[in-house]
């Protein structure tokens, strides 16, 4: 056997790719492909969610209670209950009997949950100055629940953890991605908010017979707004001062009366 | 935010010196297989008949090469796909030679190598969950075989 000495030919066993080149083009369109799958699913789920009925999803959440440690300091309030019923009562939509809980928070808020519960904080209830005030904040939720953005809410933060899973295989990427993609949600759900402000301000009509009380609480709190870090791009809800005068507009294109209100039983 | 710009960080910073060290790597690889390339290596026991055998002994040579954080990644984005992982074939090529060229330094003062063999093995190190370091280590092993010298 002769042996002849020669030195390997290089581009056999690794090419003359590059490998940034090929990292850069399929990365490019594994990000194409996911966003595209990401709105379209996210599309489909929206418009999915609406067709579900409230008993189902009352069949399906009922269960759910709060996190325990919400639970433990949970009060009642037969008042807030008794106006969420009065709203309820002028609301045809609502099949489902939904209950109030109140948690104890250093802020105002008000939040609907999947399967008819929703969750208001004690200072919420010392922050309103009259009836009027808390069934507006109710009505408000009562207009998410209605038109079913609770849901859909849900759906899309579960969307996106789903999606990584699956394209990544485990569940660790999930942090990265979701908190980089908070300020999309934001977007999408004050078109939300200005709907269900909409629709408090027809039922607060319905179960009182006129809209006095309808932006007081807002106009309070549009001082807090501009503390705020980033204005009105961080925030949630749309500011406060657009809230009134929308509402404001939508009153005088309604033609709404303002009545009188009603006080808070004096134990509030 | 915070997370993604260090993703970022590291993969640049993987890809940057990695492909520094690799050039560098194989300019070194280039330049010793052609000192060394008096020295045969063949995967068979073919001896030279005419010839008898002195002495014969093994000879090993073990390298063991790093993967950095760019390859990872460019190797999960590949694979999603089914392509050839370009980054992963460098890095191979260069554990190969390398553990080749080790074992032919062992060998000096011998005429030839026969029944080489080579070994791959992933050593892996989970820093975290996510980030599964391995490194690779390429193992060649062979008999090395002088002649008596002829009279």
């Amino acid at each position: 056997m002769k042996i002849i000495k020669k030195l390997p030919r290089e581009q056999i066993n690794h090419g003359d790719d590059s490998p940034g080149r090929q990292f850069l083009i399929l990365g490019a369109c594994l990000l194409v492909l996911a966003v595209g799958v990401y709105y379209a699913a996210g599309t489909v789920i929206s418009r999915a969610v609406l067709y579900v009925p409230q008993n189902l999803e009352h069949r399906l959440f009922s269960r759910f209670g709060l996190h325990p440690e919400l639970a433990r300091n949970n009060q009642q309030s037969p008042h807030a209950q008794a106006v969420l019923d009065r709203l309820a009562k002028a609301t045809p939509e609502i099949s489902l009997s939904l209950r109030i809980v109140v948690i104890s928070d250093s802020i105002s808020n008000a939040m609907a949950l999947p399967g008819g519960m929703i969750v208001i904080t004690d200072k919420l209830l010392q922050d309103v100055q009259s009836e009027n005030e808390l069934a507006m904040v109710l009505a408000h939720e009562l207009g998410h629940f209605t038109l079913r953005h609770h849901l859909r809410r849900v759906s899309r933060l579960l969307l996106l953890p789903a999606l990584t899973t699956v394209l990544f295989g485990d569940a660790s990427t999930t942090g990265l991605v979701s908190r980089s993609s908070t300020l999309f949600e934001l977007s999408y759900s004050r078109a939300e908010e200005s709907a269900a402000d909409s629709f408090a301000l027809d039922t607060l009509n319905r179960a009182y017979g006129h809209v006095a009380g309808a932006t007081e609480f807002f106009q309070r709190n549009a001082s807090l707004d501009s503390q705020a870090l980033g204005g009105k791009y961080s925030s949630s809800h749309p500011l406060s001062t657009e809230r009134v005068r929308a509402i404001d507009l939508q009153i005088r294109q309604k033609g709404y009366k303002c009545g009188n209100l009603t006080a808070l039983p004096p134990s509030q | 935010m915070g997370e993604l710009l260090i993703f970022v960080t590291l993969v640049a910073l993987g890809f940057v010196v990695g492909s520094i060290v690799e050039r560098k790597h194989f300019a070194s690889i280039r330049e010793r297989e052609s000192a060394l390339l008096e020295l045969p290596t063949i995967a068979t026991d073919e001896l030279d008949p005419a010839r008898v055998v002195e002495e014969s002994t093994l000879v090993v040579g073990v390298a063991v090469i790093a993967v950095d954080y760019f390859k990872v990644v460019a190797a999960s984005v590949a694979s999603f796909f089914g392509c050839r992982i370009t980054a992963y074939e460098t890095l191979l090529d260069r554990a190969r030679r390398e553990s080749i060229l080790r074992m032919k330094a062992q060998a000096q003062g011998y005429d030839i190598i026969i029944n080489t063999r080579l070994e791959t093995s992933a050593l892996g190190s989970e820093r975290n969950e996510r980030n599964k370091i391995y490194s690779v280590e390429c193992f060649a092993y062979g008999t090395a075989v002088r002649y008596a010298s002829l009279r």
